[in-house]
């Protein structure tokens, strides 16, 4: 067994490595002489500019928003006892996703450059209470309004394709809805920040409860756990937190749902101890992933992160559902 | 002292009384055996009597205190229950899972304080599972689960003790094993109430026996007197032949009641 305090270095290394990684890498490459330069002395250079404007706002984002996938996918994993949950499953993502691609639609996004979050955080609200509403009063029941409301904003998603005024609106909502972090700006950064970190308050709110939930929902409440609160809880604060990082970065699949089961067996298991790993190292994949669609060469657009997340995520999900066929009879 | 009152409670499901009308008391000592035929409403009225479920009619008080009115932490705090064949959910160790009995305690944040922590190793050595401690509880066979488990609901040495079927699933030594257990607690001075099936382990280690058939509670008394043949034929429409009911050597037999000799 890995010692606590290498296991803790190894993650702030790890952690401290993307972020540096992140900062350095694009078309310019910074090498640490120059980033430590830039940012010691700001003054109006070149590698500054590229700094503060291009790169700081990108790689802070990446850290919400990988954040934000490992805690919502380890609280939803804790609450729903089920390996297989993920920030997807309410319908939260799609929800932004719609908001998000109406924005680009009716050409808001042309105008007001802000419009796209803006409607994405309102469509993940509206499809979190619309999940909420339905899929009251039990954890089953939530999934399916979940699946439901997944549908639901899948299917507006396809009308706006079906319907996009010209093919090259097509194009930009196919191209938005693949994910990346590319030319985001302060404006974003500061526009989602408050909604997820209080998706984060909501969410490190139910630690105690989906500890509890280790023993099923019937000694759960017989700790005096309030089931309803936990769910409304768990759900506010993702749809808080991955609404507002969809509504900025478009989809990116499967870190939720990996972080948390990277970091379980370290954790012994115990929900409430995969939380914070669990951030961390979504926050870690996220800033990899993103670094890496900056560096693999390509002919003309670049590898988008939703794309590439899938492409690394969906072989995992593979061995996951292999390794749960071995362990049940 | 501790003393649950149910005056009345009914709960209906589907414009069926599942429990109707039950009036009981109950109070610290008692080791009460809630028995009856599948579907009689058992485990409902545990469930109601654990304040768990409301009721539609009537109403449960702890000490005299209704309780709805009571907070669901400080109700938490005095009575344990454990649920019809508890299973852990993920793979942590037996000790977490007993440390997990402690949340009515814990503050919202943190992790377990140091006095705690004797606690836990107090309840494990109280069901011989101190060798176990270290195992992740997912791989614990039936008696060892139903032994952690037992000591995850006293680990907060709670006043009254609710089992619904503790011994179900059990062989016999664990199954004798963990009735024992259940009256030694009673003997200490807590409530136990326990649904069981295996009447003759309720005969003998029970000091009270609630009887339930159809959701009324038809019998409620000490053992001896009110577990009887009699009885047990116009519940469980079985002939069934008790004897020496609330006596270390008491049993119970059945034979089916229109059976022909074999």
């Amino acid at each position: 067994m890995v010692g606590k305090v290498a296991l803790r270095a190894l993650v702030s290394a790890l952690l401290l490595a993307c972020i540096l990684l992140s900062l350095g890498t694009g078309r310019v490459w910074l090498d640490p002489a120059v980033l430590f330069g830039a940012i010691f002395e700001p003054k109006p250079s070149l590698p500054w500019l590229i700094l503060s404007e291009l790169r700081i706002p990108r790689t802070i984002l990446g850290l919400l928003v990988g954040a934000s996938l490992g805690l919502s996918g380890a609280v939803l994993q804790g609450l729903l006892r089920n390996p297989l949950a993920e920030p997807g499953l309410l319908g939260v993502s799609a929800g932004a996703a719609l908001g998000a691609v109406i924005a680009i639609y009716f050409g808001l996004s042309a105008t007001f450059a802000l419009a796209t979050p803006v409607l994405g955080i309102a469509g993940a609200m509206m499809a979190a209470a619309l999940t909420l509403s339905i899929g009251r009063g039990g954890t089953l029941t939530m999934i399916l309004a979940g699946a439901a409301v997944s549908g639901l904003m899948g299917a507006g998603l396809s009308l706006a394709l079906n319907f996009a005024p010209n093919p090259s609106a097509a194009y930009e909502i196919t191209i938005w809805l693949l994910g990346s972090l590319e030319n985001r700006d302060w404006g974003q950064v500061l526009l989602v920040a408050p909604f997820i970190l209080i998706g984060w308050l909501c969410l490190a709110l139910t630690v105690r409860d989906i500890d509890a939930l280790t023993l099923g929902e019937a000694q759960a409440e017989s700790l005096g756990v309030n089931i309803a609160r936990t769910r409304w809880l768990a759900l506010a604060g993702t749809a808080l937190a991955v609404g507002a990082a969809t509504a900025v970065t478009g989809s990116v699949g499967f870190i939720g749902l990996i972080a948390p089961h990277l970091v379980r067996p370290f954790v012994g298991h115990q929900p409430s101890r995969v939380l914070l790993p669990s951030a961390l190292f979504g926050a870690i994949l996220l800033l990899f992933a993103d670094v890496a669609t900056r560096v693999i060469p390509t002919a003309g657009q670049e590898v988008r992160l939703g794309v590439l997340t899938s492409i690394v995520g969906a072989p995992f999900f593979f061995w996951l559902v292999l390794k749960l066929r071995r362990m049940s009879p | 002292m501790s003393r649950i009152e149910a005056k009345a409670v009914s709960v209906r499901r589907g414009g069926r009384a599942i429990v109707d009308g039950v009036t009981m008391q109950m109070e610290s000592g008692q080791f009460v055996g809630l028995i009856g035929p599948n579907g009689a409403g058992k485990s409902t009225l545990m469930s109601v009597l654990a304040g768990l479920l409301r009721a539609d009619a009537g109403s449960v008080a702890l000490d005299g205190v209704p309780l709805s009115r009571l907070h669901r932490r400080a109700l938490a705090q005095v009575r344990a229950y454990l649920p019809q064949s508890p299973r852990a959910e993920w793979p942590v160790s037996v000790e977490r899972l007993v440390a997990l009995g402690l949340t009515p305690q814990l503050p919202a944040f943190g992790g377990l304080p140091g006095e705690m922590q004797a606690s836990v190793a107090a309840a494990l050595e109280m069901v011989d599972m101190t060798d176990h401690h270290d195992q992740p509880a997912t791989t614990l066979s039936g008696g060892e689960l139903a032994r952690a488990m037992l000591a995850r609901a006293l680990v907060g040495d709670p006043a009254i003790v609710m089992a619904d079927e503790p011994l179900a699933g059990l062989d016999p030594r664990h199954a004798l094993d963990g009735v024992d257990r259940l009256r030694k607690l009673a003997l200490a001075g807590k409530l136990v109430i326990a649904s069981m099936h295996e009447l003759t382990l309720a005969a003998r280690y029970t000091t009270r026996v609630a009887v339930m058939h159809e959701g009324r509670l038809v019998a409620f008394g000490p053992t001896a007197r009110t577990l009887t043949s009699a009885l047990l034929h116009e519940v469980f429409e079985v002939n069934a032949c008790v004897t020496g009911a609330g006596t270390p050597a008491a049993m119970v037999d059945f034979v089916p009641s229109s059976s022909k000799p074999l």
